[in-house]
């Protein structure tokens, strides 16, 4: 069986380097890229069945590359993997369709159960986070309808 | 003339003012009443023995009764109310007077009535038309006192001839008292008339010196003067009289021989004077012919009296109508001088302010030479005032008259002044330095109204003008600093901005990284160790350690620069800062955003979401709120955040100032961006906040 074909988004070095390890002893990583654009690209080439990304990118933010990539068929699985543990950002995150959201520093085997998680068809949220999302998405509903 | 105190006013301040006095005054003045009265009796008496010695022989009629004068002079001059009095006090002087001769009972009664009646109905028409004082200073008064004294007499002597007709036919007559109607009401009323026309005048003056009143009347030397000249001419007369063998002179001379005197007391001391003449005049004249002396003393002694009554007359009233003229002359020639005086005075006042004033003033002709000017504006050109007249004012001052005077001939030619130009030159005596002006003329015309020259008002003007400058300078500097102080605040606050946002990049996008990156290296170490399960557990806590770090940062970094702002919008950011707000105070947030705010500026997200976080703040801090609410609303032109807490307020009145930096700084923050900040408080009924921030076009006009 072939492993998952996962491409990697982040423009840190050091960090891209040791979620590239990381991501390699269990993944099929099929590239790595520095900014949104060149994650638009990659994406539409490689095909990759999960997108590991940072939100915070030169050029086009991971967010704004999702919104992006929707446009396309088959929609791309997309973990965001960010040091922004805000929850509103979060939500935002799922908003745009994202499938996960995890706390960088919290990778590690989070990623990768979060990943295979991803590969069944179910969401992941970074338990770091989730209390905090839970009161904002209850938030979301009060004041700012979702759309 | 003044109002001087009246006999009767003198009067009632004797009697009449007794409870207002001690014991010693109140009886003091009753004296002094009662002599007053005393007084009146003699004098009414001596009077009717007068009255009774002009007589004629043989007959109960006098040429002229002074009794009656006497008491119309007194009634004139005392309250009605007193007047009973002086009428009861004249009874038994008039009874004791007549004792000698005899009368019978009911013609002296018939007469004390007539008296008393004729004397009260007078002083009436004479109060009412004339006034307490009479004053018989002028021709109508003249001639008002000479028909009320000529009217009542006859009126009153119809009633009094009858009785004394009746009364003689009833009781025969006594001695040869007349008993015909017609000629005793002639006698009656003729010698009343004659009594109140030569007398009344003088009796009303003695009497006013008599009971002093008032030292203006009683020091009055022309008065005196008059009565020293009546005395003096009734000795003269009488040694004349005396010294001459009247029965072989010219009787019909000596008739007139008094009338230059009685011209000349006239027109000196008016109708007073001339009456304290006329008094012994008239007695001499009467004296005589009831002696059997003179062209009156005719063989019908009754028809003798009436000439002399006509003649007495007809001698008196042109006299006292001459007097009242030259009276009236002599007023206004008074008056005059007065307002002469009054004019003189003004005008040397005027002048005195015209030569002193702190202004220039000064007339010029048509030609634009000086015709008067004053000493301040004459120094303005180094010159005496005198230095100036008949020349024109730029042989004086070139630097002045090459301004002023195309401003004077415009005036000349157009009739119109002009007011208050400023005006900028070097005067003659001040030597190049130049001072400011300010300038008015006007046109002065002629009686025909062309303009007959330009008057010249000059006001320098050159401190005012300083202190204008000076004060337009540090307004200016004021205004200066006041927007550099503003522009460095902005400053200030952009650059906080900026540098927070920096460091919180730094954090999140530095040290966050490279913290996850050991995070995840630990991660990748740890799975490793599969064989030693003591130092697996070591690095499980070294990752622990490395995200509680991480984490700390990220709230950090949150802190100073939420990413949130930057990467999802005002909007969520709104509503994460209300939901931590709850979280962390305890206090319920209802946050209400709009959809529609991607396109906001930077600069108005930043300043909203700022102002927004230090509001909550001030509830967390102050209010003692248990909700507040955050209401974003956007408008085609501005952008509105009101902030609402349930708190206990207080008292935002003139007094009320910032105390902190808080609100300060969210003014300032909105005034950064053109916005306003509101506050609104009332003690336990909250607080809110208001910032309405101008959008688009709206913006750049009010910013700063």
């Amino acid at each position: 069986m072939a492993l998952p074909r996962v491409l990697l988004a982040d423009d840190h070095t050091i960090v891209a380097d040791g979620l590239r390890s990381l991501l390699a002893e269990h993944f099929d990583l099929v590239g790595t890229v520095r900014d949104g654009v060149a994650l638009v690209e990659a994406a539409g080439r490689l095909q990759p069945d999960v997108i590991v990304s940072d939100i915070c990118m030169p050029v086009l933010s991971g967010l704004d590359a999702l919104r992006r990539l929707n446009k396309e068929t088959p929609r791309p699985r997309m973990i965001f993997l960010t040091v922004h543990a805000d929850p509103d950002l979060a939500a935002e995150a799922f908003r745009a369709g994202a499938a996960g959201y995890l706390a960088k520093h919290s990778a590690g085997d989070e990623l990768i159960n979060a990943i295979h998680e991803v590969l069944r068809g179910r969401f992941y949220l970074s338990p770091l986070i989730t209390r905090d999302v839970l009161t904002t998405s209850t938030l979301t509903r009060q004041g700012h309808p979702a759309g | 003339m003044g109002h001087p105190v009246l006999a009767e006013e003198a009067l009632a301040r004797t009697g009449g003012s007794a409870a207002e006095g001690t014991a010693i005054n109140a009886a003091g003045s009753r004296l002094r009443e009662v002599a007053v009265l005393a007084a009146f009796a003699l004098a009414y008496y001596a009077c009717a023995r007068l009255g009774l010695a002009l007589r004629f022989p043989g007959s109960s009629a006098s040429a002229i009764w002074p009794a009656n004068a006497l008491l119309l002079a007194v009634l004139v001059q005392t309250r009605p109310a007193r007047w009973w009095l002086f009428l009861l006090a004249a009874v038994p002087a008039h009874l004791a007077a007549h004792v000698p001769y005899g009368f019978p009972g009911w013609l002296l009664l018939i007469q004390v009535l007539h008296n008393s009646v004729l004397a009260a109905v007078t002083a009436l028409c004479l109060r009412a038309a004339l006034g307490v004082r009479v004053g018989l200073d002028d021709l109508n008064r003249v001639a008002v006192f000479a028909g009320i004294v000529f009217l009542a007499p006859a009126l009153m002597a119809i009633p009094t001839a009858a009785a004394i007709s009746l009364g003689a036919q009833l009781a025969g007559p006594y001695a040869r008292t007349n008993v015909d109607f017609w000629l005793t009401w002639r006698l009656v009323a003729l010698s009343n008339v004659t009594a109140f026309v030569t007398m009344f005048p003088a009796l009303l003056l003695l009497w006013q010196w008599t009971v002093p009143s008032h030292s203006e009347i009683a020091g009055h030397p022309d008065r005196r003067a008059a009565l020293a000249f009546a005395v003096a001419l009734a000795a003269a007369a009488a040694l004349v009289l005396s010294v001459l063998d009247v029965e072989s002179a010219d009787t019909t001379v000596l008739v007139v021989a008094p009338l230059p005197f009685l011209l000349w007391a006239a027109v000196r001391f008016g109708v007073g004077g001339l009456s304290l003449t006329l008094i012994p005049i008239t007695i001499i004249s009467i004296w005589r012919p009831v002696h059997g002396h003179g062209p009156f003393a005719t063989p019908d002694p009754i028809a003798g009296v009436l000439d002399l009554q006509l003649f007495l007359l007809a001698q008196a009233l042109p006299l006292m109508v001459l007097a009242a003229l030259v009276q009236e002359r002599r007023r206004v020639a008074q008056a005059l001088r007065t307002s002469q005086r009054e004019t003189q005075r003004q005008l040397s006042e005027l002048t005195a302010i015209y030569r002193t004033a702190p202004i220039g003033l000064a007339f010029l002709d048509r030609e634009l030479r000086f015709v008067s000017i004053n000493d301040w504006l004459a120094a303005i050109h180094g010159r005496q005032a005198a230095e100036h007249l008949g020349r024109r004012l730029r042989e004086m001052s070139p630097g002045l008259g090459a301004m002023l005077e195309p401003l004077m001939q415009r005036v000349l030619e157009t009739g119109g002044p002009i007011i208050d130009q400023e005006l900028r030159g070097v005067a003659a005596a001040d030597h190049g330095v130049p001072r400011d002006w300010l300038v008015r003329c006007y046109p002065v015309r002629d009686e025909h109204d062309a303009v007959d020259g330009v008057n010249c008002v000059l006001q320098e003007i050159t401190e005012r003008k300083l202190a204008e400058k000076a004060l337009r300078a540090s307004e200016a500097a004021l205004r200066e600093s006041t927007a550099q102080a503003r522009e460095l605040a902005g400053r200030l606050l952009a650059a906080q901005e900026a540098e927070r946002s920096r460091i919180a990049r730094d954090l999140h996008d530095g040290l966050c990284q490279q913290l996850a990156a050991v995070a995840i290296g630990l991660s990748s170490l740890e799975r490793s160790l599969t064989d030693s399960p003591d130092l697996k557990a070591d690095v499980r806590r070294l990752e622990a350690w490395t995200i509680e770090v991480a984490d700390g940062i990220r709230q950090l970094s949150h802190d100073l620069h939420p990413g949130v702002l930057r990467h999802a919008g005002l909007g969520v950011a709104l509503q994460s800062a209300g939901a931590e707000f709850e979280r962390q105070h305890g206090i319920s947030v209802s946050c209400s955003v709009p959809t529609d705010l991607d396109d906001l500026p930077a600069d108005v997200v930043q300043c909203v979401y700022r102002i927004a976080r230090e509001a909550l703040r001030n509830v967390a801090t102050h209010s003692e709120a248990t909700r507040v609410s955050v209401k974003l609303t956007r408008r085609t032109d501005e952008l509105d955040l009101i902030i609402r807490d349930d708190g206990r307020g207080f008292e935002l009145d003139s007094t009320w100032r910032p105390k902190g930096l808080g609100l300060l700084s969210m003014e300032e923050r909105a005034r950064q961006v053109g916005g306003v900040l509101q506050l609104a408080s009332l003690p336990g009924h909250g607080t809110t906040v208001e910032v309405r921030v101008p959008l688009d076009g709206g913006r750049d006009a009010s910013a700063h």
